[in-house]
C-alpha cells in the first residue's frame, strides 16, 4: 500500500495560478513604470520559493540566501527587459537557478553543507513512521539521517540533473515549465528526469523499495 | 473486502523515492530568518542602486568620454616619453656612452652658469675614437675545409685556419672551400694539382 500523499503541493491551483500570474503581470507593469514599492510585493510571494529552489541546488543555507538575494537584484535590474511573454515566476526562476548553477560551478572545490530544520509538522509523519519501522530506529534520528543522505544524494548528480529532481520532485513544476526555465526542450527534461531518479534510486536504496 | 483490508493492513508500508524527495518541502528556515534575509537584501540593493547610479551619472559618463577621447595622445605621449628615458637601452653599444654623454649634458645644464660664460665641450683624442671604433668592430673568424693528409679521400675534416699547417704541393692534396658536397664534378672543378 503506497503512502498516502500528505505533503501538499507547493503549486497553488490552476485558477489561483491563472489569478496568480495576472497579479504579477500588474506588479511587474507597475514595476516597470517605476513603483519600487511594487517589486517589494513580488519578492515577499516569490522568496520562500526561490530560496527553496536555491537551498536544494545548493544544500547550503548561507549561499541559498545570498543567490536568491542576487537573483532578486538582477530580476530588478532587468525587469524592464521583461516583456510578459512567460509568467513572471517562470521567468525570475530561470534567474535564480541560473545564478545557483553558476554559483556552484564557481564553488565545485568547495562543498559546505548547511541545512535547514525539517518542519515536521509539515513532514509527513506516516512516511517517517514506516522508514522507522524499516530500517528499526528512532523516528527523530532517522529524520537527521535521512535529511544528510537526500542531500548526499543530490548532491551527487551533476548539477543539470539535480535541477530537474528539484524543479519537479521539490517544487512541483511541469516538464514544460522546467523546460522554458532551464532553456531546453520537454523531451530533454523528462529524460534528465528518468536517469536522475534512477541515479537517486540507487544511493538510496535502504530507503526505498 | 475486509480480508482484503486485513491483508493491507499487515502489508509493510512501501516507500518511493518520489515520496521521500518530497520530505525536502518541508525543509523551511525558520520565521526569524525572513526578517535577517529582508535586512540584507536591503543592503545589498543600496550598494547596488549606488553602484549602477554612479556608473550611469553624467559626471562620470563625460568624463569617461573624454578620458577616450584622450586616450591616443596619452598613449603617444607615454611613448615618446618612455623611449626619451630609455633610449640608451635600445643602442647597441648598451647606451654606456649616450648615457655619458647624457649625464655631461644634464650636469652642464644643471650647473649655473652666467649666460654669457663659454661652454666648454671636452675634445677627444681622434686616436681614442678610432681605438673604440676598432674595438667596436665585430671580428670574424674564417674556416677552412682542409684534408688531412692520409685520411680518407672521401671525408673532409674541418680545420681551423690558426692551426700550423705546411701546404704540401702534391698530387694527392685537395685544397675544397668551405661547404661544397662531395661529388665527382664538383671535386673536378674545386680540386688543384
Amino acid at each position: 500500500m503506497a503512502v498516502p500523499r500528505s505533503v501538499e503541493r507547493v503549486l497553488p491551483l490552476q485558477q489561483e495560478e491563472s489569478e496568480s500570474a495576472s497579479s504579477d503581470a500588474v506588479l511587474v507593469e507597475r514595476v516597470q513604470n517605476g513603483d519600487v514599492a511594487a517589486f517589494d510585493h513580488l519578492i515577499r510571494k516569490y522568496r520562500e520559493r526561490l530560496f527553496s529552489v536555491v537551498y536544494n541546488l545548493t544544500s547550503n543555507r548561507e549561499d541559498a540566501a545570498d543567490v536568491t538575494q542576487e537573483a532578486f537584484i538582477k530580476a530588478f535590474r532587468s525587469i524592464g527587459r521583461f516583456k510578459g511573454k512567460s509568467s513572471f515566476f517562470t521567468w525570475l526562476y530561470r534567474i535564480g537557478v541560473n545564478a545557483a548553477l553558476s554559483h556552484i560551478k564557481k564553488n565545485r572545490l568547495r562543498r559546505f553543507f548547511s541545512f535547514e530544520n525539517i518542519n515536521e509538522e509539515v513532514s509527513s509523519t506516516e512516511i517517517l513512521e514506516a522508514l522507522a519501522v524499516k530500517t528499526n530506529s528512532d523516528k527523530s534520528a532517522l529524520l537527521s539521517e535521512l535529511q544528510e543522505k537526500l542531500n548526499e544524494a543530490l548532491q551527487k548528480l551533476s548539477p543539470k540533473h539535480r535541477t530537474v529532481v528539484v524543479l519537479f520532485e521539490i517544487e512541483g513544476l511541469s516538464h514544460a515549465e522546467i523546460g522554458e526555465i532551464m532553456g531546453c526542450s520537454e523531451g530533454t527534461v523528462r529524460s534528465r528526469l528518468h536517469y536522475a531518479k534512477q541515479q537517486l534510486q540507487a544511493y538510496l536504496q535502504d530507503y526505498v523499495d | 473486502m475486509d480480508l482484503n483490508m486485513a491483508n493491507a493492513k499487515d502489508e509493510p508500508t512501501r516507500i518511493t523515492l518520489e515520496e521521500l524527495l518530497r520530505l525536502k518541502r518541508a525543509e523551511r528556515p525558520p520565521a526569524e530568518f525572513w526578517d535577517q534575509f529582508e535586512r540584507e537584501f536591503q543592503q545589498k540593493a543600496m550598494q547596488a542602486l549606488v553602484e549602477s547610479e554612479s556608473r550611469e551619472s553624467p559626471f562620470w559618463s563625460g568624463v569617461g568620454a573624454r578620458v577616450l577621447a584622450a586616450a591616443p595622445i596619452a598613449a603617444l605621449f607615454v611613448a615618446a616619453a618612455s623611449y626619451l628615458i630609455w633610449q640608451p637601452a635600445f643602442l647597441s653599444d648598451g647606451g654606456e656612452a649616450a648615457t655619458a654623454d647624457a649625464a655631461l649634458v644634464l650636469e652642464m645644464n644643471l650647473s649655473p652658469v652666467h649666460p654669457d660664460s663659454e661652454i666648454v665641450v671636452p675634445e677627444i683624442p681622434f686616436e681614442d675614437v678610432l681605438a673604440q671604433a676598432a674595438l667596436s668592430q665585430r671580428r670574424t673568424f674564417v674556416y677552412d675545409v682542409l684534408d688531412e693528409p692520409g685520411a680518407d679521400p672521401d671525408r673532409f675534416d674541418r680545420v681551423m685556419a690558426s692551426r700550423t699547417f705546411q701546404p704540401v704541393h702534391a698530387p694527392h692534396t685537395i685544397y675544397v672551400t668551405e661547404g661544397v658536397a662531395l661529388t665527382d664534378s664538383d671535386a673536378a672543378a674545386t680540386t688543384y694539382y
